[in-house]
């Protein structure tokens, strides 16, 4: 086991690379650039200028060869939009906020969300299944850039408990709405998970055994339904810990939220490179630790799993669904 | 051989009658369906027949709320176009995109996995690592910036955001394909010489089709949202197009004055939505074989 | 001396989309402290439900009516605390598939020892140490080492054994084993039948088999139920049946199990016709179409169980010789 951590490891830094490659070359090939927004206002002379000064003009290899040369020390390079600021510390500031905000809605979503998965599971199709899962199934359809505008409408607006935009330092006022307009969805994901693969394990031949041994209901499933109802969870919240992580892009522009997020959108749609280029590491970097934790936990729930680490050709992240950002 | 497949389609056949009447028993699933049908014959038909055009201004109705008069049956919005009429249209995109999406997507997708799948060994090692590769770049990144490239030329945009949501499907396809090589009748088959193209037609590709039908039923209101999302953000259609996501965005704007701006589109998005989730289980459920 | 189980009238009946299936219909039976009860009939005859309608261990769809007692206490139906009292403890059950009946992710020790702990409230070295006193009796290679293994580590024989001793840790009164031989090779076949044979006769244990092999009925079998359709057409003790058998299912059962010696010349003879659908049970005796003595009669009317001398009961409207 701990050979297959270390080789996947040693994985990460060539895939880390192709992606930082891959990135790179896309945003280098699409149309426009860093200052067109600015070119009718601006001397061409002065935007040449601009442009030299940050070797816009050299061909795109040598541009990705100084990139690297600068991430090799650290350096993530200037932001070419906010000029006084350079892309380390434009993540700096926004990666705690929307750390919190994504985590937060995490906790929200595993506490509710499985714990509401259970009970219906265990009470199937009884009037406590039927609720949960109506309300996850309203859960998942309704997107968030539906459910905040709306949250704000009536807790910002008509009731006026609670401010309806900005990060206020982060404290609880403000911290309320974005969390759960963003918890919203992963609540209702993880009920219909966890009481999918709950009741799947619980008609198995094995829990059926399990019973016959004259076992307690609650040894039944902590011993022999836990694990196998947990494979499907972990692979759910793998992915979409890494995206919420990286800022919910909907939730910081609703609510004002100067997370890294709003900063990924607004750095792509006026190609500043650097800030994208940024975002983008830090994502991947945060997939492939998830990735392998999830691999990891993989393991430890079904040994049958752990033997096939041996095998390199197996791709066991593979078992994800979907990426969700 | 000829025998194998002829008996392969007719159970073939009496698998698809046995879950289109199971499909058809679910209330859930055919209510779903008939509304999709409804919402699409609306979406045709009202901004062809309509009361009002996409963009006629009513000059002494703006932003009035939903009303009989003048037939604003969804009230006007803050240009004074009817909102009736603009959700209708914002249907039209919205339902076009997203299933063009979804086609584009299972094109690259099948054909991917198919071939990874087939061929197995190294074939499907390399490939399977270029889409782990493409997975840790964010899907908004890769969405953007193929927005960008291609433009926001309405007809484009499905192919940029296909061209993101193909690999869950393809990691699908991939998955039953390896199952399915295993079997022995793949051996006989290979052992007869069979050409690959018709390996894979015949008994690779019909296997395949269950859970790839039920994901592309779940993956038409993913890529419907993905395009919201991108309207939403200022990216997706430009005017004169309008999706729901642009109506919804410019709801939002004017949330406290004419909420109904806001709360129209986002019903008739929730609907289609929550219709196409029912008409996913119910695809699952009746092709189930396990009849839970 | 009354009888340790005793069942009077249990049906067994399965909700599903479409109807409802009659799994098990008015089944009575009896089984004595140190008696062996064999039930045969091939599949869709009913006799896994029955019992693990005794057991408690119905699927979520399906509900058992009539009276069970066990050892004087009524337990069909009782609830689940009742239930979990003697599950494992007084009666045990072994199950067929020993591949999906096994928990793939917990080590074959730990469910052993589980047993043990919750019942005998022993501790973990005790528990260990009295699995590996049951695998050894079993016969079973280098248990120590093998207590750490998963199921999916162990051949199928070895899994079946597992599945054996989990039923024989807390001595039960009643053991009850679903095919317990069927996915075993012809040696261990005969090594497990011979150890429960011994089992019986040293400790009294009463055993259930459920099997549609005719030789391990032979083998291990004082009485005999024959099921069909979810009903018993015949019951008797195996001398009996076997050499009187009353009822034409039975006998053509017997036929189509072939001994060593049979004549590699002639065909084997099978039953024609296909197992009846539960769902559309036809009127009259449910064996009748694939009967060969059938008689009209047979097709109108369902023959009830009669005895047909002493401690034989057959359900089958034409004579046979006795």
């Amino acid at each position: 086991m701990g050979l297959y951590v270390l080789r996947r490891l040693a994985l990460t830094v060539p895939i880390l690379f192709a992606v930082i490659v891959l990135s790179f070359w896309l945003m280098h090939v699409a149309p426009g650039g860093p200052f067109d927004a600015e070119l009718i206002d601006l001397d061409p002379k002065v935007v040449e200028s601009i442009r030299a000064a940050y070797d816009l003009d050299a061909p795109v290899w040598k541009q990705f060869l100084d990139y690297l040369g600068g991430l090799l020390h650290g350096d993530l390079g200037p932001s070419l939009i906010y000029s006084d600021l350079r892309v380390s510390q434009i993540i700096a500031t926004g990666l705690p906020i929307s750390v919190t905000v994504g985590l937060s809605a995490i906790a929200i979503g595993i506490a509710l969300g499985i714990g509401c998965g259970i009970a219906a599971a265990l009470r199937q199709n009884s009037f406590v299944d039927y609720i949960v899962m109506a309300a996850a199934m309203t859960g998942v359809a309704i997107p968030t850039f539906v459910t905040a505008p709306l949250l704000i409408l009536l807790f910002g607006l008509y009731l006026g408990w609670l401010p309806i935009s900005g990060w206020g330092g982060g404290d609880l006022r403000h911290l309320l709405l974005p969390v759960i307009a963003l918890a919203l969805p992963k609540v209702a994901t993880l009920a219909r998970i966890t009481r999918g693969a709950m009741l799947e394990a619980l008609n198995t031949d094995y829990v059926r055994t399990a019973r016959a041994k004259g076992l307690r209901e609650w040894k039944v499933v902590t011993r022999h339904v836990l694990r196998p109802m947990l494979i499907p969870v972990v692979s759910y919240l793998g992915p979409t810990i890494a995206t919420v992580m990286t800022g919910s892009v909907v939730i910081e522009t609703i609510f004002g939220l100067p997370g890294i997020g709003r900063a990924f959108v607004e750095g792509a749609s006026n190609r500043d490179y650097p800030v994208v280029m940024g975002v983008v590491i830090v994502y991947a970097v945060f997939i492939q630790i998830l990735n392998l934790l999830v691999d990891v936990i993989y393991g430890y729930l079904d040994p049958r799993i752990r033997q096939s680490y041996g095998r390199p050709e197996m791709s066991t992240a593979g078992a994800g669904i979907g990426r969700g950002k | 051989m000829a025998a194998e497949s002829s008996s392969a389609n007719r159970l073939g056949t009496s698998i698809w009658r046995d879950a289109i009447y199971r499909f058809s028993v679910n209330r859930a699933a055919m209510l779903s369906f008939w509304i999709i049908i409804i919402l699409t014959g609306m979406a045709i038909v009202i901004p062809i027949w309509g009361p009002h055009t996409l963009d006629a201004v009513d000059w002494d109705r703006i932003l009035i709320p939903p009303t009989f008069e003048n037939q604003h049956w969804f009230g006007t919005d803050a240009n004074g176009r009817d909102m009736f009429v603009r959700t209708m249209y914002g249907a039209r995109i919205s339902l076009t995109i997203g299933v063009l999406t979804t086609l584009v997507a299972l094109i690259i997708g099948v054909t991917y996995g198919a071939i990874a799948g087939y061929f197995g060994g190294r074939v499907d090692a390399v490939m399977m690592r270029m889409i782990d590769v493409l997975y840790a770049v964010p899907t908004l990144f890769l969405v953007i910036i193929l927005v960008s490239a291609f433009g926001n030329n309405f007809l484009l945009i499905f192919i940029s955001i296909g061209a993101v949501e193909w690999m869950t499907l393809a990691r699908i396809v991939r998955g039953q394909a390896l199952a399915i090589r295993q079997k022995e009748y793949m051996e006989a088959a290979r052992a007869l010489g069979l050409p690959a193209s018709r390996i894979l037609m015949q008994y690779i590709l019909p296997n395949v089709i269950g859970p790839v039908v039920v994901y592309v039923t779940l993956l038409i209101p993913i890529n419907i949202i993905v395009e919201s999302y991108l309207s939403f953000l200022g990216l997706g259609v430009q005017e004169p197009f309008t999706s729901w996501g642009r109506l919804i965005a410019q709801g939002a704007a004017e949330m406290e004055a004419a909420p109904w701006l806001l709360l129209i589109p986002a019903a008739f998005l929730t609907l289609t939505m929550f219709c196409f989730n029912f008409m996913g289980d119910g695809l699952r459920d009746a092709l189930d074989p396990k009849n839970r | 001396m009354p009888p340790l189980l005793r069942c009077d009238d249990l049906s067994v009946r399965f909700n599903v989309r479409g109807g409802v299936i009659d799994a098990v219909s008015n089944v009575h039976l009896a089984v004595s402290r140190g008696e062996c009860l064999g039930v045969l009939g091939e599949s869709g005859s009913g006799k896994s439900q029955c019992f693990l309608a005794i057991m408690g261990l119905l699927s979520g769809n399906g509900s058992a009516s009539g009276s069970v007692s066990f050892d004087g206490q009524e337990i069909l139906n009782a609830p689940r605390k009742a239930l979990d009292r003697i599950r494992g403890r007084s009666i045990a059950m072994v199950f067929q598939d020993a591949m999906s009946g096994l928990t793939p992710f917990m080590r074959i020790g730990d469910q052993l020892t589980e047993v043990l702990v919750e019942h005998m409230g022993v501790s973990e070295r005790s528990a260990r140490k009295r699995s590996l006193e049951v695998l050894e009796i079993l016969q079973f290679p280098q248990p120590t080492r093998r207590l750490r293994m998963y199921p999916y580590e162990l051949s199928g024989g070895m899994r079946q054994r597992v599945m054996i001793a989990l039923a024989l840790l807390c001595k039960p009164d009643l053991i009850i084993a679903d095919e317990p031989t069927t996915a075993l090779d012809a040696t261990i076949q005969a090594q497990v039948l011979e150890f429960l044979g011994g089992l019986k006769r040293r400790t009294e244990t009463s055993i259930v088999i459920i099997t549609h092999d005719f030789g391990v009925a032979l083998e291990l079998c004082d009485r005999v139920m024959v099921m069909y359709a979810g009903r018993v057409v015949e019951s008797g003790s195996i001398a009996d049946i076997v050499l009187r058998p009353q009822h034409p299912y039975t006998q053509a059962l017997f036929q189509a199990n072939l001994g060593i010696d049979a004549d590699p010349e002639r065909d084997i003879p099978t039953i024609p016709g296909q197992a009846p659908d539960l769902q559309r049970l036809p009127a009259g005796c449910a064996f009748a179409l694939r009967c060969s003595q059938a008689i009209p009669r047979c097709h109108q009317l369902r023959p009830e169980l009669t005895k047909r001398f002493d401690g034989h009961m057959a359900a089958c409207f034409v004579e046979q010789p006795q």
